[in-house]
């Protein structure tokens, strides 16, 4: 028999049919899939452009210093014969030139390198302009990479070459070929060669006239922002993940409730001949076109959202460092792909299991009702069930997968097993407050509070997934807050810091600063590599000194750990233990160059931000056991650090080898005051999200309301009164739900401070309770839900008596 | 046209097994109108539904003409549906977000076969013009269910299978609609087999076909 051909468009027809008439159905899912693509494409963009203006401007603070080869004395500079020696014996180094100039009264900082043979893993390749041509760059007429401040600033100059544009630079710096920097009118020839991080620079292997003329300068490491910035991107990134799941959920409700819906329409569609298959295809597709336009909508919101927040951020950067560092949001190509990609597979997710149903759906016997009272209790305990696998599994992961994917894998299990036991806890603990209520309205109002937990569940599952991501985030957030503060008082305890050209120019300054009766002291700080197992670790030379003693505080130590390190003993960083479940009394074994040192641990301290392993030893026992010490590097205590800094530069010291630390301290502090800030936003916009999940959730079951009140309106309560009564029904499930959202977000904040960040940087925060913000949480709720709820009461308040009284007749 | 050979099926419900088909056999021909008559409960829909494809057998075939209806997959069952079977059933099968004109019009469009003015004139015999754009919810129980005929009859498929589509008419109106029915069984030479609890309604169609204890036995035997 011919078949003729489907024509598909009137089975999507049929299927859109649908929405016009259900108006807030559609609503619902498409301000959860937007909302959730704003959230999640929002902290993308963000964390983005907040990594690039950190990075732009951390150059500023820790680009200062690499690790290079020096001439010891610095009135014979290394010579480019040198560097063909060096690289003839096989070293990988790179020549460079780092000093400042002035133009038309401007001091900039002029770095000229060698892009053939820059070490790839160096510091110095963060700075180098990646995105430029290599061709134009290293060839005649050469080019002078700027940011493009600066280049406005330049924009008349003639000396220097022509100015290409790098965001990624900050303002008054300028990259030129080596070539172009030796070129210049005034080049005093090279300022060092930078060798690779982890090239064994042994010096002592040098012919004997270049060893005698070169020392190796390690740079001097104070906090590395740049890492620290990553574990905040990374929990941003995290809560990102966090929204994006509160936003599904609403599309997953929305969803379920529109097949729920065009059940009857289904089994028509396939009666009048549309096979499941055809079905499913075709609300795939149906699914498809609102995943792309909410997606749209979304990250246009997501690129609003971080817009609005970033102009604060790169205000407070620029305040610090008198430079435009970039207010302008910019959104990669990948970005966008991105964005869409997850809006579409969060919308695909979120649909799988009613589509699967829909797929298997019998056409023959569809008049099951849907599920009530005695369906719901089963299903609550099958929902407390299934979390009670769902958060076994998380567990049993990360226990026997410890890493940062099952850190994740396990936030998600322990969010999505709280959702689900959400009613099986809210069941009994509504029961009971109705079993202990006096006054037949009382005991009504909880008996009906509870039979409203099955139709409300979704909404009040992404409450809690919103409140919990709060709790939790927040928390994270003030921990970070409390601990780095605490942390960068005692990290950068004196005044200012210092790097000399190489050693024998160190000891000439701190000779001359022992002099001036404004410094309190001049503490060394130096350094020295070693390993570990083949782990790179540094090594750190200090002097024992109230600095440190009295404001150093040890995560472990053995009794009197700073007497023990006068007498040789070693303290490790947090890192370090974590890696090599080391503790106070073990004893470390470090490769070093003149062969394998053993020490033993007097105590562990946190090393936040730092990436790599580190030890600290007194300056007297490691410079005797480390002979190529950098000893260039000192910390110096003084009331006036301003008249020190201006008496440094005077003995000819650059000033970008000197950092005050107040402006350190300040930079770390609003890099945290700002994501605080953004956190907080993020916060409230998870919030806002679940409230529109409420509501809609609410007016959807305003005309099943009406059944369940009507008798009461009969009995004589006043429609204002049933009204007020439904409210306050709204907000207390709510303020349940945010009770117990409490222990799910001080769970969610030990994930990510105990678990995830220790996965990914090696330390762990400790972890402070907020009550404060449980309170200030628990009223940005009862504002929410009370708002939520206030239209559907209002509506049911003026409801005419007439539809009251048709219920009963609908009854009959 | 219609062949049914040896047609068994059971329900297993929670606490035993019930036969409801026991080896049902009939033949309906081209042009040929038969009521299927039995008590409530005896398995008449079951039995629609089986030669709808909407359902399988434990055993037994059905043909329409050289096609096994009961080899189909549910996607080539489908795709007999949408160009050879009309299916009216007991609850009223529209789709409720579309209005009258568009849920009779429904099933024609799909397989590119509207005809406007068959449409215009079966809106007319079935009493629903003035009606076309309000939605079914709007409509009342007969309407609805005069609508569901009317989506059947405009594409003109080769099978007509009713489950008491004139369960909701006064007589009236059962005439009427049965009499549309019956006319396009002339005009087309399709068949038509209609459930009906109305012994009067029953006896104006060409043969009965009566279902009990499993199986059917025709009034012409
Ligand atoms: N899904 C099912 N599971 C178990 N039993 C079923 C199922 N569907 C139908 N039955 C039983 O099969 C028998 C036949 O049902 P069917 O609907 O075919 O009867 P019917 O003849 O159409 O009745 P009526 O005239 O009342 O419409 C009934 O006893 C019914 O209870
Ligand atoms: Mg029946």
């Amino acid at each position: 028999m011919p078949t003729d051909p489907i024509h598909m468009r009137w089975v999507l027809r049929a299927l859109l049919s649908h929405w016009g008439r259900h108006k807030l159905q559609l609503a619902a899912l498409m301000v959860g899939l937007a909302a959730a693509t704003a959230l999640w494409s929002g902290v993308q963009a963000l964390n983005d452009q907040a990594r690039q203006s950190y990075d732009a401007a951390a150059q500023r603070v820790s680009g200062l210093s690499f690790r290079m080869l020096v001439p010891t004395d610095p009135d014979a500079p290394i010579s480019e014969g040198d560097f063909r020696t060096l690289r003839a014996l096989g070293w990988p180094v790179s020549p460079i030139v780092d000093r400042r100039i002035l133009i038309d009264g401007t001091s900039y900082r002029l770095m000229g390198i060698e892009p053939l043979t820059l070490p790839q893993n160096s510091d110095m390749h963060s700075v180098a302009p990646g995105a430029v041509d290599l061709l134009p760059f290293i060839e005649p007429p050469y080019q002078a990479v700027v940011s493009p401040q600066t280049a406005r600033r330049l924009s008349g100059n003639t000396d220097l070459p022509p100015r290409v544009e790098s965001t990624a630079l900050a303002d008054r710096f300028i990259i030129m070929d080596i070539g172009a920097a030796l070129a210049m009118p005034d080049a005093t020839g090279l300022t060092g060669l930078v060798v690779a991080a982890d090239f064994d620079a042994n010096t002592d292997r040098l012919p004997p006239n270049l060893r005698a003329r070169i020392q190796l300068l390690e740079p001097l490491q104070s906090a590395d922002i740049g890492a620290l910035t990553d574990s905040f991107h990374l929990n941003l990134t995290a809560f990102g993940l966090l929204s994006f799941l509160v936003g599904l959920f609403i599309v997953y409700g929305a969803i379920g409730l529109s097949f729920e819906d065009r059940k009857p329409l289904f089994r028509t569609l396939r009666l009048c001949g549309v096979s499941a298959r055809r079905l499913s295809a075709a609300l795939i597709m149906e699914l498809l076109g609102f995943a792309v336009c909410a997606a749209v909508v979304g990250m246009l919101g997501g690129a609003l959202m971080a817009s609005v927040l970033l102009p604060d951020l790169s205000l407070s950067l620029s305040g610090l460092y008198g430079a435009d560092i970039g207010d302008s949001l910019r959104l990669r190509p990948l970005w966008w792909v991105a964005g869409a990609a997850i809006s579409i597979l969060g919308a695909l997710g979120a649909a799988a299991t009613a589509l699967w149903r829909t797929h298997r759906m019998p056409v023959t016997h569809l008049h099951q009702p849907r599920a009530q009272h005695g369906a719901y209790a089963r299903q609550f305990r099958w929902q407390a069930a299934a979390a009670s696998g769902i958060a076994l599994i998380g567990v049993g992961g990360l226990t026997l997968w410890p890493s940062l994917a099952g850190g994740f894998a396990a936030m998600a299990a322990l969010l999505v097993a709280s959702a689900l036991v959400l009613p099986a806890l809210l069941w009994p603990l509504v029961g009971g407050l109705a079993r202990l209520a006096s006054g037949p309205i009382a005991r009504w109002f909880w008996s009906d509070a509870r039979s409203q937990i099955g139709a409300m569940s979704l909404a009040l599952m992404a409450l809690l997934l919103a409140l919990g991501a709060s709790i939790g985030v927040g928390a994270m957030v003030n921990s970070f807050r409390i601990t780095f503060d605490g942390f960068l008082d005692e990290r950068l305890a004196a005044e200012l810091y210092f790097i000399a050209a190489s050693d024998r120019d160190g000891a000439r300054l701190a000779e001359a600063l022992h002099a001036r009766s404004d410094v309190r002291a001049v503490l060394p700080d130096w350094r020295a590599r070693a390993r570990i197992g083949g782990w790179p670790v540094d090594v750190v030379a200090f002097a024992d000194h109230a600095t440190t003693r009295e404001t150093w505080t040890l995560l472990a130590a053995l009794a009197t750990p700073w007497d023990r390190v006068q007498a040789g003993a070693v303290l490790v960083n947090e890192q370090l233990a974590h890696r090599f479940s080391l503790a106070p009394g073990d004893t470390v074994t470090l490769e070093t160059e003149t062969g394998l040192q053993s020490y033993t641990i007097a105590g562990v301290y946190a090393d936040y931000g730092n990436t790599t392993g580190q030890i600290r030893g007194d300056v007297g026992v490691l410079a005797a056991r480390f002979p190529r010490l950098s000893k260039a590097g000192f910390a110096v205590r003084t009331d006036t650090p301003a008249a020190v800094m201006a008496f440094l530069e005077q003995q000819g010291l650059d000033p970008a080898r000197m950092i005050d630390q107040r402006q350190l301290k300040a930079f770390s502090k609003s890099v945290f005051e700002q994501t605080f800030v953004v956190t907080t936003a993020l916060n409230a916009l998870t919030l806002l999200v679940a409230g529109t999940a409420l509501l809609t959730n609410l007016l959807t079951l305003s005309a099943q309301r009406l059944v369940s009140l009507a008798p009461l309106w009969a009995m004589g309560l006043t429609r204002r009164h049933l009204a007020v009564l439904d409210l306050a029904k709204t907000v207390c499930l709510a303020l349940l739900t945010a009770v117990l959202a409490i222990p799910l977000g001080i769970g969610v904040a030990w994930l990510l401070v105990a678990v995830i960040n220790v996965e990914a940087f090696g330390w762990r925060l400790p972890l402070g309770v907020y009550p404060a913000d449980w309170v200030r949480l628990a009223a940005m709720v009862l504002i929410t839900t009370l708002v939520a709820g206030l239209w559907p009461a209002w509506k049911l308040g003026r409801v005419t008596p007439a539809r009251l009284a048709k219920v009963f007749a609908d009854a009959r | 046209m219609l062949g049914v050979e040896g047609l068994t099926k059971s329900y297993t419900s929670p606490s035993r097994r019930v036969a409801v088909l026991r080896g049902v056999e009939f033949a309906v021909a081209a042009g040929e109108a038969v009521a299927l008559v039995g008590e409530s409960g005896c398995g008449k829909t079951t039995l629609l539904q089986i030669i709808a494809g909407l359902d399988k057998p434990d055993d037994g075939k059905v043909w329409l003409n050289t096609q096994e209806i009961t080899a189909l997959d549910d996607h080539a069952a489908a795709d007999l549906r949408r160009t050879a079977l009309g299916l009216v059933f007991q609850h009223y099968n529209l789709i409720a977000s579309l209005t009258v004109a568009d849920n009779v019009a429904f099933q024609a469009r799909l397989s590119g076969r509207e005809d406007t003015a068959w449409t215009a004139s079966l809106m007319r015999a079935l009493g629903l013009d003035g009606l076309e754009g309000r939605y079914p919810e709007q409509l009342s129980g007969g309407q609805q269910q005069r609508v569901a005929i009317g989506r059947t009859l405009a594409y003109r498929p080769s099978l007509i299978l009713a489950d008491e589509p004139t369960g909701n008419l006064d007589e009236d109106t059962s005439d009427a609609v049965l009499d549309l029915c019956l006319s396009l069984v002339r005009q087309t030479g399709c068949a038509f087999v209609m459930v009906t609890h109305a012994p009067r309604l029953a006896g104006r169609l060409d043969r009965r076909l009566r279902l009990s204890a499993g199986q059917v036995h025709s009034d012409a035997d």
